[in-house]
Parts: C-alpha cells; structure tokens; sequence
C-alpha cells in the first residue's frame, strides 16, 4: 500500500521545488537545499524538518501523515533565514597583520616560516593535523 | 586540502603560494600523513601557538594573507572548490 509519504516523497524526488500534491491535497515546498516543509490545503504547515534526510526516509514512515515536529507557522522566518544562511559562504575576516611571534619550519629545507617570510606573495596556509 | 591541491596549478602561475602548515611537530609523522592524505605542496610544521596568531579557532582551517603579511581572510572546517575559488580571486583583487 502506498501511503501518503511514500508519495509525497516520490513527488519530490522528481520536482525538488514547490509543486501540489493532488492527491493528498497538500503541497510541498523545499526550501533553499537545508528543509522542507508540508503545507495542509488551508495553508497551516503540517511538518517541517531543517536539513534534507536521505532520499527514501520518508518512504519507510507508513501510514497517514505524523502529529507536526515542528508545526509552528512563527518558525517560518527562522527556516528561511537558515535556508538562505546555508547558501552564503561563511568565513572570517581579520585584515590583522601576521603577528611577529608567529613562527614555524619548512619540512623540506628546514628554513624558517614567519611573518617576515610571508610579505612579498599572498599566500593561502592550510592548517592540519596528520592523522 | 584535496581541493586546494588542485587549486595550485591554476593559481601558482599567478603567484600565489600555498603552504600546509602542519600541527603535529614531529617531521616524519608529517611525512607520512602528508603520503597518506595526498598533499604535495610544501609543508610547514608550526613552532608553538599558531592558531590565534593566524585568527583561527579549529583545524582544519585555510588562511588567505596578502602580499603585505595580512591575514584578509580565515575559514574553517572542510570547503569545496569554489569556495576557495572564490576567496582566491578575493584575495588577488584587493592585491590590485
């Protein structure tokens, strides 16, 4: 028997956007690659869920659809702003000169690696730890 | 730092340098992992507290400094290619 999640999730397998279920009468909208959401015909979500599950989880949950997770149309904001938050690149920018006590070893020749070395090219260092 | 690997022959030409700045201290540990994990650009093994002097918090982390010595730019944790891509050409303009 196929059940309402089963076919919510193959339908959004195939559109990966806003689309209606006619069938069940509710619609689903993906938000932004970071959630989702199950919206009844009157508009009131039904589910959402922060994060894509792997394909198929919905599948294994049979029968009609579950009491809501996260159910509150307040959050709406909130899922959006983490939707779009997830799409920006995330980084820090310090524009603070490499400090003098920085110091460190070149592997190869043993020669020094410090501020003084690092003025002349920009340079990309990645930090690691061998495991 | 796979990523960045394949970076460097597109972006050493254009005088950038990469270096991996190692945290373990012992140099033929880092001579292995470096085997292990695929790294070929050159590599560094800090001398004492490097994380605050370079504005990081974590490793691993990617720092983008200047021709002038400053440090425009930190991310940490694991970032695809355009990512870096992108920082790169970030860093090049603000060269200019």
């Amino acid at each position: 028997m196929v059940s309402q999640w089963d076919e919510v999730t193959t339908r959004r397998r195939k559109a990966h956007a806003a689309f209606p279920d006619h069938h069940t009468g509710r619609l689903a909208l993906v938000l932004a690659l970071d959630g989702f959401a199950y919206l009844g015909a009157n508009g009131v979500v039904q589910q959402a869920l922060l994060g894509l599950p792997e394909w198929g989880t919905g599948a294994t949950i049979a029968g009609p659809m579950r009491s809501p997770a996260v159910a509150s149309p307040r959050l709406w904001p909130l899922l959006t702003v983490l939707s779009l938050s997830a799409a920006c690149d995330v980084y820090d920018r310090p524009n603070e000169r490499v400090p003098q006590h920085f110091q460190s070893t070149m592997v190869a020749d043993g020669s020094r690696l410090d501020a003084s070395v690092l003025v002349g090219a920009p340079t990309v260092l990645a930090l690691w730890v061998p495991k | 730092m796979p990523e960045l690997e394949a970076l460097r022959s597109t972006w050493e030409p254009r005088g950038v340098r990469f270096i991996a700045l190692s945290l373990e201290p012992d140099p033929e540990r880092v001579r292995r992992g470096a085997k292990e994990f695929g790294v070929t650009m050159p590599i560094a093994i800090a001398d004492g507290e490097v994380l605050a002097p370079l504005k990081v918090r974590q490793v691993p982390s990617t720092v983008f400094i200047d021709a002038q010595g400053v440090i425009r730019m930190t991310a940490s944790g694991e970032h695809d290619r355009r990512f870096f891509e992108r920082r790169l050409k970030q860093l090049t303009a603000e060269e200019r």
